[in-house]
């Protein structure tokens, strides 16, 4: 199965910041050969299991911080899915040498993970949205216990680090929920959140309430 | 290992992890800790195996090592002493033998991951010092990367004498997790002495049947392979495996085939399995073809040494002072980069030689081995005169490399031959001796065979050995470059392969460059078969390409083909200031050239290069170009920048000053920090880049040695912050006079004033911003 190009092109762009202007032709250049190859560059491997076939259910997810899925656990699915360690090579060498090709090749693979991701979910749970440990004021430290209930190490060949970051690099893990939309309202780190201080979301939505978003500035002077 | 072995087929025994996961009473205990608390189910299943017909059995004991262990109830030496107990039980009187099975410490080694390859082999040597005398061998198995099963089996190797097995898992794609090929496996595992290596656990059997065969071209040892029972299946908690016990038995027989000469079980095989496999015992085996032994290899390419290669000669340091000062400071970008270009250009494998006055060559040569095979996949030439250098970045190399050079000295033979032995290695030999360097062909084709013998004495095939013809300047005595080539043409007689290094011959002469290339053809048809120079030569490299095609090195004129089939990129002729402004790298050369007629080089920084870059600057604040090409700009400003102080600007000093950056430690994510770093090289601060997952140490230890102007940390990730924090701490109880910046995707300004770092930067053109008012 195939991701259109054209959304990996339009979303690539997008993550670039080209969202509302064309790109030169050398960027398009780079561009076109990284869609061309990110396939063969990268290997794609996914691996999940519902929760219902676990022996028991997983104990981070009876956390407060994840009350938002309470009701939608029966259907849900844990899952993890990986570009393999060559294109994080490839990104690393290219950066070091062209570097401009770098930064497109890695927007590429991220767009390229997250549409493979979406292609899966479409076709196992249409509607339905991965929920991955850090949003929402979860802890990112709960991708240990969803890498570990997947055995994704053996599966997938992914690694966290005692940091808390994925190896490789282009890795995800999370929870596959139907019915599920994202908000601030029921978020229990709202009250702090950088995300709205910015008036964004973590959701990639415009922040809700503009009073929160007036205070938020980016600091780019003395700290 | 028995004889028996490479004469029939012998029979493991399967997985214990399968058993005890389907024994409800068991299944939640460490697997290790049930010798000791359920020593009678171990022992059962031992037991089954053993009367199934396994002429082999493994200490349960996967996990027993330091670093897997140290949650468990018991100790180390608890468990090991009660598996190895088990295991002596079951097999009782019989001739069973006992392999101590140990698995991979499940943490990723550096550079990817926090474990060193010291700590990884001390780990292993740590079991190996305890049951050596208590096991009849080792089996190493389950390993996923080729680094990580190598420091144990040296731990295994240089501990023990008894016999050694290794398997590692592979993929659908045929690869292990971190990328090697079977034919990588089974080189890298029989180069370091490993009796039996293999595969296990991986896929389905059906799938490895083609990876046996292609291991089974790269190494005449016996084979283990041991695969799952098809693919497991997770329903209601439970894991069961859908192939029947009949056809995994049938695919063995396949894999008997292919090339495997001792076959197990792994996930989902039970002595039912084994019990069934039983009639494949003492089936004589083919006698195997022996296989080529003159390859190389990194991690992940492989590499056969033949007639027209090219080797790269720039990571030498020698006559080289940017190179000189970076290997000092331990910034290895600038290595990192020449490594990358001298790919892009087309060498194969790459000279590695560190030898900088008033360094420790020991250390900064395995340094520099890891940091160039952390970016780059070409294998290399491990260059030294120290024989203690060769040993320590041998240890730590990533597959099976060269090491440059052998002689026919006997203290230099005695002191390398047995390293080449231990490692496998391929090595360069010179024709020279004690005596020195022989002035007639006869006395250099003396020291060769004097060398074959010596190498053959020590089991080194002269296959693996790269003979040095050796070139001296023709400007000292004209016949020089004569003897050289009927040195070759000698060298070439007796059947071994051929290297010079070029660039001599032309010392102490005008137009070297000339000499060089024409030295070369008449060196590439004397004999010569893989040349150490210059690849960034173009010129040089036309010629050899050129040469393979025309004398058949290159088949089909392929690699001439498609080099000549890549059209030439279009020089425009755009003013440096337009070149720097749309970052258009071909151009820069001719761009240079031009404006260096007309100015100078202090004015050309003023008029044009900063100029240009403010208004890429400019124009990335309004969103009219983005990342990408203001990245290209950069580069290209940075390497006019290069040029000029290679030409004037150093004379001057008119640097910038010096800015230290790092990613701090546990963040391995350092685009958004290398983006910074050429934005700031382009506008002529310089950069001590202490690169990724920088323990807050060594960013102290760069400011007590440089006093930088300002100390950049960037960090991608929250669980990376507190790490930040902590550097940023010690620079201010350090009472660091330069400021702290710190950047990064989840940092903000507050962020930054909670932990007390003087500045902000949301992106590059910022902390030049925040540089520039300093």
């Amino acid at each position: 199965m195939c991701v259109p190009a054209s959304l990996l092109r339009h979303n690539a762009l997008t993550y670039l910041g080209y969202s509302d202007s064309d790109p030169d032709e050398q960027t398009l250049v780079t561009l076109h050969s990284a869609l061309s190859h990110i396939a063969e560059w990268s290997a794609y491997k996914q691996h999940y299991s519902y929760l219902k076939d676990l022996s028991e259910a997983p104990a981070f997810l009876q956390q407060e911080s994840y009350r938002s899925l309470q009701g939608k656990l029966d259907t849900a699915l844990l899952f993890a899915a990986t570009l393999g360690l060559d294109i994080d090579r490839r990104i690393q060498s290219l950066s070091l040498s062209r570097l401009s090709e770098a930064v497109v090749l890695n927007a590429v693979a991220n767009v390229y993970l997250e549409a493979r991701k979406e292609m899966f979910i479409k076709e196992i749970m249409p509607g339905g949205v991965l929920f991955c440990p850090g949003y929402a004021g979860t802890s990112p430290q709960d991708n240990r216990s969803v890498l570990n209930l997947l055995d994704a190490k053996k599966h997938l060949g992914i690694y966290l680090k005692d940091s808390g970051l994925m190896m490789p690099e282009k890795s995800m893990a999370g929870i596959v929920v139907a019915n599920y939309s994202f908000s601030c309202r029921a978020c229990s780190i709202r009250s702090k959140c950088d995300y709205l201080r910015q008036a964004k979301t973590c959701y990639g939505k415009p922040a809700p309430e503009r009073k929160e978003s007036r205070s938020a500035k980016r600091d780019n002077t003395k700290a | 290992m028995p004889e028996s072995i490479s004469k029939k087929v012998q029979v493991f025994d399967g997985a214990m992890g399968t058993v005890l996961t389907a024994d409800p009473e068991v299944n939640s205990f460490l697997p290790e800790e049930l010798n000791l608390l359920f020593p009678e189910k171990i022992l059962a299943i031992h037991r089954a195996y053993v009367e199934a017909g396994a002429q082999f059995i493994t200490t349960n004991t996967f996990s027993a090592n330091p670093i897997k262990l140290n949650s468990s109830r018991f100790s180390l030496h608890q468990v090991l002493d009660a598996a190895i107990m088990l295991a002596r039980q079951a097999a009782g009187e019989s001739s069973c033998k006992i392999m101590l099975n140990m698995g991979p410490t499940g943490k990723l080694l550096e550079p990817l991951g926090e474990l060193s390859f010291e700590e990884t082999y001390e780990n292993y040597k740590t079991v190996v010092e305890y049951t050596k005398d208590k096991v009849d061998g080792y089996v190493l198995e389950t390993f996923s990367d080729l680094y990580e099963i190598r420091a144990a089996i040296l731990a295994v190797k240089e501990n023990s004498a008894l016999p050694l097995m290794a398997t590692m898992t592979f993929d659908t794609s045929g690869r292990t997790l971190t990328g090697s090929s079977p034919e990588i496996v089974a080189l890298t595992l029989s180069a370091l002495g490993v009796d039996v290596p293999g595969i296990n656990c991986s896929t389905s059997p059906e799938y490895l049947i083609p990876l046996v065969k292609r291991m089974r071209a790269f190494t005449h040892l016996p084979l283990l392979v041991q695969p799952n029972k098809g693919f497991p299946i997770l329903c209601r908690g439970s894991v069961s495996y859908a192939m029947s016990d009949e056809d995994f038995v049938y695919y063995t027989g396949k894999l008997i085939d292919a090339g495997a000469s001792i076959v197990g079980g792994c996930c989902g095989t039970t002595p039912a399995t084994i019990a069934l496999m039983a009639k494949y015992k003492s089936l004589p085996l083919k006698e195997y073809a022996p296989v080529a032994d003159n390859y190389i290899c990194s991690s992940t390419r492989l590499l056969k040494l033949q007639q027209g290669l090219v080797c790269g000669e720039r990571l030498n340091p020698t006559g080289k002072k940017t190179l000189q000062q970076a290997l000092l400071y331990s910034d290895f970008g600038y290595l990192q980069q020449e490594a990358l270009s001298q790919q892009e250009a087309g060498a194969h494998f790459l000279d590695l030689n560190v030898g900088v006055p008033n360094a420790d060559e020991v250390d900064l040569l395995c340094r520099a081995t890891k940091k160039v095979q952390e970016i780059c996949d070409l294998p290399l030439q491990l260059d030294s005169s120290n024989p203690e250098a060769i040993g320590a970045a041998l240890r730590v190399y990533n597959g099976v490399p060269v090491i440059n050079s052998i002689n026919g000295s006997g203290p230099v033979l005695k002191a390398l031959l047995p390293l080449l032995a231990k490692y496998g290695a391929s090595a360069v030999a010179l024709t020279l001796d004690e005596q020195g360097i022989p002035e007639t062909v006869e006395g250099r084709l003396r020291i060769a065979k004097r060398i074959i013998a010596r190498a053959a004495a020590r089991g080194i095939n002269k296959n693996r050995l790269i003979f040095d013809a050796l070139v001296m300047a023709v400007s000292s005595n004209q016949s020089y470059g004569l003897l050289t080539l009927e040195t070759l043409r000698s060298l070439k007689k007796m059947g071994v392969l051929t290297t010079i290094g070029l660039s001599n011959v032309s010392f102490g002469l005008p137009d070297r460059p000339l000499l060089n290339r024409s030295f070369l053809l008449m060196a590439l048809t004397s004999g010569l078969d893989i040349p150490i120079l210059n690849p960034l030569d173009k010129e040089n490299m036309q010629s050899l390409r050129a040469f393979n095609a025309l004398s058949g090195a290159d088949p089909a004129c392929e690699n001439y083909i498609s080099y000549r089939s890549i059209s030439p990129v279009q020089e425009q002729s755009d003013s440096l200031y337009q070149v720097v402004l749309s970052g258009l790298k071909e151009s820069l050369p001719q761009a240079m050239n031009t404006i260096l007629k007309e100015k100078e080089p202090q004015q050309i920084i003023n008029e044009d290069l900063i100029p240009a870059l403010d208004e890429v600057g400019l124009r990335f604040e309004k969103k009219l170009v983005f990342l990408p090409q203001l990245i290209r700009s950069a580069e290209v400003a940075r390497q006019a920048f290069q040029h000029l102080g290679e030409m004037y600007v150093q004379k001057t000093d008119k640097s910038q000053g010096l800015v230290v950056l790092a990613t701090v430690k546990g963040d391995i994510h350092d685009i958004g920090k290398n983006i910074v770093k050429v934005v700031l090289e382009s506008h002529g601060y310089r950069v001590l880049d202490l690169g990724k997952n920088v323990d807050t140490e060594k960013v102290l230890e760069a400011y007590r040695t440089h006093r930088p102007l300002a100390i950049g940390l960037s960090a991608l990730m929250t669980t990376t912050v507190p790490s930040m924090s902590r550097t940023v701490e010690a620079l201010k109880a350090l009472n660091a006079e330069c400021p702290v910046i710190v950047g990064g995707a989840v940092l903000t300004g507050s962020l930054a004033r909670e932990m007390g770092a003087d500045y902000y930067a949301a992106d590059a053109l910022t902390a030049i911003r925040i540089l520039e008012e300093l």
